[in-house]
């Protein structure tokens, strides 16, 4: 039987994060969910998923932070990362990129469906 | 002998009166106390360098000579002194200066001892000249090791400035380097080196220059004051000559030259002051623009913030309603009655509407404070507007049009352009044309031809009179027929389809023959992106 993929999403709005929730685990996927950068980098190093799904905006560190430890972690440093947010600030995306996600995406411009989809794209 | 006592005179006239009228034009100011100071210790070696040439006899010799000395002590301590209030180094620097003035002050108390100078003695022309005492050579020490520290930061400072204070330091150092060497050719009769302090005429050069950097760069802002001397000395010595004078056409020629130059030196002196207070007003509107410039800055910082916080709080709920009226839709939560498909389909385009209006002010604010960059990438602009066609169908659908999609039976070339840009054009323009069309439909075609691809939408509308093309494609307009009809758009759309569609070097235009007979929008654009130079 085919390894289900694992990803972890960094999220703290409630209502979003359980519907991204649903949709991951009815689309195959098993989920771990975080609502604080500091508790997403536990988690990331005690599950190794294959993706990370990170908010910018969150409760005391924000996203940013998040990408900055993780890239010093060796232990996750290799994890791939897509942003999903609603923060679309052009400095938050420019030093996001730079500390290498692989995308920038705007989540009221995708339907959950459609967010599935390209996450499988990414992990492809 | 007489070239000492006119050297001394000159220098000591010079420096008492650029020292006088730097002091008292500005009492309170460092830089014009400090300067003072220097200018008082060159004065005091000047005025006691008159006398010594003159001596008769040693003991008279020796008393000027050590009289001189008090002033060529504190010479360096306060070139120092000036020089680090001058650089804005005087906090930095001020315990340097306290152990300058105090080692001056001791050497002040040893001058009238033989520690300092021992005796006077015949040398070369003059018939006394000192006789260095233990003391004297430390105070050499001194005095170079100061100048030359002086020179150091001055040096330094001027690597990095430009402009006025750049201009400032020159002539302050070339004129302060000018008058130290020419100064320190009093020390080798000290070492029986055989050359007489011959450069002494030299020292009257930094007051020239220093006056130079004054009325040129306004370093001690007296030009008004120089001007008046320089007027009214020339003044006085028309009018004693015109009273001097012993011959009645002599005596009435030299009255009308005084009287013609003291109206010309009126003039002089008015238009120096009309100079300098137009200059100051350019500084202070300088100054209240530079302030005003940092607080509006701060203001677009904050109002970038602002909308980008802003716009996050709004884009959540939407998320959420759309996320759950999409799985909804799609029966993720099971089935649900076939009337309720519709209201559906309406609660999911009503939110699109409002996320499509933030996504667009959004834009329209980084257009406005130009923050937004071209970033290119190769993609196939047929796949981006299949993209649209695919997230507008519904739209179309519900209203009963035709969205013809017409693809190039050749095939296409990658473009290199910003993607996302180019979806929010293609998306704006199409959205545009379905919502101001109420029967028939909109028919998209995509060509390339000579580096360029078109973009043709056209859609049988209300159609546009030439006034309404013209204001089309500005921020909060619409066309009479938006105006009259239909309420949805913003006018956003359209003026950031324009601004994009430049951005990448392009033109974007409409075309309608006339009222009921549609629209036809072009989008034309380089297949590469080229940054322009």
């Amino acid at each position: 039987m085919k390894k289900k993929p694992k990803i972890l999403i960094i999220e703290d709005e409630k209502i979003l994060a359980e519907m991204y929730y649903d949709v991951f685990v009815q689309s195959g996927f098993k989920v771990f969910s975080a609502t604080e950068a500091k508790q997403g980098l536990e988690m990331a190093k005690k599950e190794k998923p294959d993706l990370i799904i990170l908010d910018i905006l969150l409760p005391r560190e924000n996203g940013i932070s998040f990408l900055e430890w993780q890239k010093k972690d060796p232990e996750v440093a290799s994890i791939p990362v897509v942003v999903f947010t609603n923060y679309d600030e052009l400095d938050t995306e420019k030093k996001a990129k730079k500390l290498g996600v692989k995308g920038y995406l705007i989540k009221a411009n995708f339907t959950p469906q459609q967010f599935v989809l390209k996450i499988k794209n990414y992990l492809e | 002998m007489l070239y000492y006592v006119l050297t001394g005179l000159i220098n000591a006239i010079t420096s008492t009166i650029l020292g006088i009228v730097v002091y008292f034009k500005n009492r309170k100011n460092p830089l014009n106390k400090s300067f003072a100071l220097f200018c008082l210790s060159v004065a005091v070696w000047s005025w006691a360098y008159c006398f010594w040439p003159g001596a008769q006899d040693r003991v008279s010799a020796l008393f000027w000579f050590r009289a001189l000395h008090i002033g060529a002590i504190f010479i360096p301590i306060c070139y120092f002194h000036f020089t680090i209030v001058f650089l804005n180094l005087y906090q930095e620097k001020k315990r340097i200066l306290k152990l300058g003035y105090l080692v001056a002050f001791i050497f002040c108390v040893f001058d009238f001892t033989p520690l300092f100078i021992k005796d006077m003695v015949p040398k070369l022309s003059f018939s006394y000249w000192g006789v260095p005492g233990i003391l004297y050579h430390f105070f050499l020490l001194m005095f170079f090791g100061y100048a030359i520290y002086c020179w150091y930061l001055l040096f330094r400072a001027r690597r990095s400035l430009v402009g006025e204070k750049k201009k400032q330091i020159n002539y302050v150092l070339i004129g302060t380097l000018i008058g130290f060497i020419g100064g320190s050719t009093n020390y080798f009769l000290w070492y029986d080196i055989p050359i007489p302090p011959f450069g002494n005429g030299l020292v009257a050069l930094y007051v020239i220059l220093t006056a130079l950097a004054i009325t040129q760069h306004h370093l001690f802002g007296i030009k008004v004051i120089l001007t008046e001397i320089f007027v009214g000395m020339i003044g006085l010595i028309l009018f004693v000559q015109a009273w001097l004078n012993e011959t009645l056409w002599l005596r009435i020629l030299n009255w009308s030259v005084f009287g013609l130059f003291c109206i010309f030196g009126y003039y002089l002196i008015r238009a120096t002051i009309g100079e300098i207070q137009k200059r100051e007003q350019i500084e202070k509107m300088d100054k209240e623009l530079r302030k005003t410039y940092k607080e509006l800055k701060k203001l677009d910082i904050a109002k970038s913030e602002f909308i980008s916080i802003a716009s996050h709080q709004l884009r959540t709920p939407l998320t959420a309603i759309k996320g759950y009226v999409s799985l909804i839709s799609d029966r993720v939560y099971g089935g649900f009655p076939g009337r309720m498909q519709k209201p559906l389909r309406n609660v999911y385009s009503s939110v699109e509407r409002l996320i499509k209006l933030v996504n667009d002010l959004l834009s329209i604010s980084r257009i406005e404070a130009g923050k937004i960059k071209v970033e290119p990438e190769e993609f196939l602009l047929e796949d981006l507007i299949n993209d649209v066609l695919e997230e507008l169908g519904n739209l179309a659908k519900a209203k009963k049009l035709y969205l013809k999609w017409e693809e190039s039976k050749k095939p296409l070339v990658k473009v290199f352009l910003d993607r996302a840009k180019m979806r929010q054009v293609v998306l704006n323009i199409i959205d545009n044309a379905i919502k101001y069309t109420q029967t028939g439909g909109v028919t998209i075609n995509y060509k390339q031809k000579n580096g360029l691809c078109r973009v043709e939408i056209k859609d049988t509308g209300e159609g546009m009179t030439r006034a309404e093309i013209s204001n089309l494609f500005k921020t909060f307009s619409r066309g009479a027929a938006g105006k009259r009809t239909w309420t949805e758009g913003a006018g956003l759309g359209l003026y950031i389809a324009k601004n994009f569609t430049e951005m990448h070097n392009g033109r974007i235009w409409v075309e309608s023959t006339g009222k009921q007979k549609g629209s036809t929008f072009y989008i034309e654009l380089p297949v590469k992106y080229e940054e322009k130079t």
